[in-house]
């Protein structure tokens, strides 16, 4: 069994990011949106040091999967907070070099507040606890107990 | 709701014992009532969900938009299976059928709402699994041309070969790259796709292959090109013929000796990349008139797959439409349930020059307009419908033909459309080439 994908222990802070890396939130209507595929925007968010400095925002609707991948990479994105997101997409956008932080919920603010302080676990959407739920590629539904089985 | 009951039963009991999730939502839209159907098909215990928003809990594709519990609770009505989908917390996609209605208490005052939904997991894998031999990851088609095509991607997509992919604008070059990259052992590294043709050839270079800081006045930094961002994965260069002649002899080095160097740069970089181009162009014609480079022409035509027309292959017209229609009752969370017959008559005799593209756009036009149901001729757009002059050629509208007229029409066209060549004209018209010859000599002999 893979650890799970969300867990408190692998959960980022500003230093995962490092100063000028640039932390993208999937917003909609003035909070996190609740699904990545359903998201309106990003808003581009830089750690100074002391506090964070929006950078900008960038308009995903109408755009797939594919096009809100591209929008990730051309705005240099290195973190991606969003809410709820499939295995399938964040294998995707991890493989082009995102990193991801899904299941998270809350205004742009708290969020914000949340990651300069390590305490991001606090707006983990229900049942996201890190109890090993998060499956990985390649597992389906049942799986964990048909290789317990075997 | 345990203190209320039907007879000796407690509702709760009722409702925990029923296969559909059900639960209630108060007026700030926490979640007060969450039976253990929907426990499981969500994934979330209730004793979790309870309290918490609803959207933090149902993660539907509704959620940010048009949530079914706010417009039913925003007109006072009823609304009934909406095709959606929800996110379980361990990442997986679960379809489900929504219905809501606002909740009242006694007085007839509202007071939250309720959301009944049903797991339509199976259904979905019943019909994908009838599907399946019509599609290939995002592309569908049953016809000869496409079956063809299905066949032969997966066993390309293992080799390392570089692949040139040709079809007219909308003919789905893209979706084919990104099957070859994701059936092939390159799967998990990056694909990244870059249009030749939308940037000017002085950034191109510097986007292709990055360059180091100091190249040029604005370069503070190092920049990472396309082809570095690509590497160990699979790079999709879209409208190759587009790409001038300067980056071509570039290009043509990394495909003889995987080393290219970017703008600035003095050491060469190793590339492990994948190529796949595309153009809607005649390559050959574009080498005769010394406008591409043989050399990088034959490298990149190791494998050369073509894209057919949505006029060649009529016969997937129903098919993709009702693959849109579902696409877009996801997306929109409406419940439309196809075209009429006149409809899918219209799609069909339509020419669709803009391919695959145009029947997606014209659909997805139609879902702002249709309510729900059927899409009617009045959901299209105009340029679709008979009365314009878009769906058959002038030669058929200018004045009134016999039939033998319009077949032997037909057939001009065709043969025009294939340089002359009959067989692909009986191929895309679906007639023998006994046909063929007997349509156009009965015509010679008139």
């Amino acid at each position: 069994m893979q650890p799970p994908a969300i867990n408190t222990a692998c959960l980022f802070t500003p230093d995962h990011t490092g100063h000028g890396e640039r932390v993208a939130l999937a917003c909609c209507g003035g909070r996190l949106a609740a699904l990545w595929d359903t998201a309106e925007c990003i808003e581009i968010h830089v750690w100074n040091g002391s506090g964070w400095s929006c950078q900008g925002s960038s308009i995903l609707t109408g755009l797939g999967l594919h096009g809100r991948v591209d929008v990730l990479r051309k705005m240099r994105v290195r973190l991606l907070i969003c809410g709820a997101m499939s295995g399938c997409v964040r294998n995707i956008l991890e493989a082009n070099g995102i990193m991801v932080q899904p299941w998270i919920t809350g205004s742009q603010d708290v969020v914000l507040a949340a990651l300069g302080k390590n305490r991001l676990a606090s707006l983990l959407m229900p049942g996201c606890g890190g109890r090993g739920r998060c499956r990985r590629e390649g597992q389906t539904r049942g799986s964990k107990n048909q290789k317990m089985r075997r | 709701m345990a203190a209320s009951r039907t007879g000796h039963i407690p509702f709760k009991t009722v409702l925990d014992s029923i296969a559909d999730g059900v639960f209630t939502v108060d007026l700030d839209w926490n979640i007060t009532f969450f039976n253990r159907a929907a426990e499981k098909i969500t994934g979330i215990p209730a004793s979790e969900a309870l309290g918490r928003q609803c959207r933090d809990v149902f993660h539907s594709s509704l959620c940010d938009g048009s949530c079914a519990l706010k417009s039913c609770l925003a007109e006072h009505a009823p609304v009934h299976h909406r095709s959606v989908y929800i996110l379980r917390p361990d990442g997986s996609q679960v379809p489900i059928s929504v219905s809501a209605a606002p909740l009242k208490d006694s007085q007839g005052r509202l007071v939250g709402g309720v959301e009944t939904f049903r797991d339509e997991s199976a259904l979905h894998l019943m019909r994908r699994e009838l599907e399946s031999a019509y599609t290939l990851e995002d592309m569908v088609g049953k016809s000869q041309a496409m079956r063809r095509l299905f066949g032969l991607i997966p066993q390309v997509a293992e080799s390392e070969a570089s692949v040139l992919l040709e079809g007219e604008s909308g003919t789905g070059k893209e979706l084919a790259a990104r099957a070859l990259h994701n059936l092939g052992p390159r799967r998990k590294k990056p694909f990244i796709a870059v249009n030749c043709a939308a940037l000017p050839d002085t950034l191109l270079e510097s986007e292709l292959f990055g360059y180091k800081a100091g190249a040029f006045t604005d370069a503070r930094r190092d920049k990472p090109g396309r082809f570095d961002q690509a590497q160990g994965g699979t790079i999709f260069l879209d409208e190759i013929g587009d790409m001038p002649q300067t980056l071509q002899a570039k290009l043509l080095r990394v495909l003889q000796e995987k080393i290219f160097e970017p703008l600035g740069g003095v050491a060469p970089v190793h590339a492990d990349v994948r190529i796949i181009s595309a153009t809607n162009q005649n390559l050959e014609k574009l080498v005769q008139e010394g406008r591409f480079r043989q050399d990088l022409f034959f490298r990149l035509n190791v494998v050369r797959l073509r894209l057919p027309a949505l006029r060649e292959r009529r016969e997937d017209i129903p098919l993709l439409t009702a693959h849109f229609i579902r696409k877009f009752n996801l997306l929109t969370g409406k419940d439309i349930t196809g075209v009429t017959d006149e409809v899918l008559g219209l799609f069909l005799r339509h020419l669709f020059p803009g391919n695959i593209r145009e029947l997606e756009n014209t659909l997805e036009y139609a879902f702002i307009l249709c309510p729900g149901g059927l899409i009617h001729p009045e959901h299209l757009p105009e340029y679709i419908l008979p009365s314009s002059s878009h769906g058959l050629p002038d030669s058929m509208l200018s004045k009134a033909l016999t039939m033998d007229e319009v077949k032997y029409q037909a057939i001009q066209d065709a043969l025009l459309r294939h340089d002359g060549k009959k067989m692909a004209a009986c191929r895309e018209l679906n007639i023998s080439k006994d046909t063929l010859r007997r349509i156009l000599n009965r015509k010679k002999k008139a």
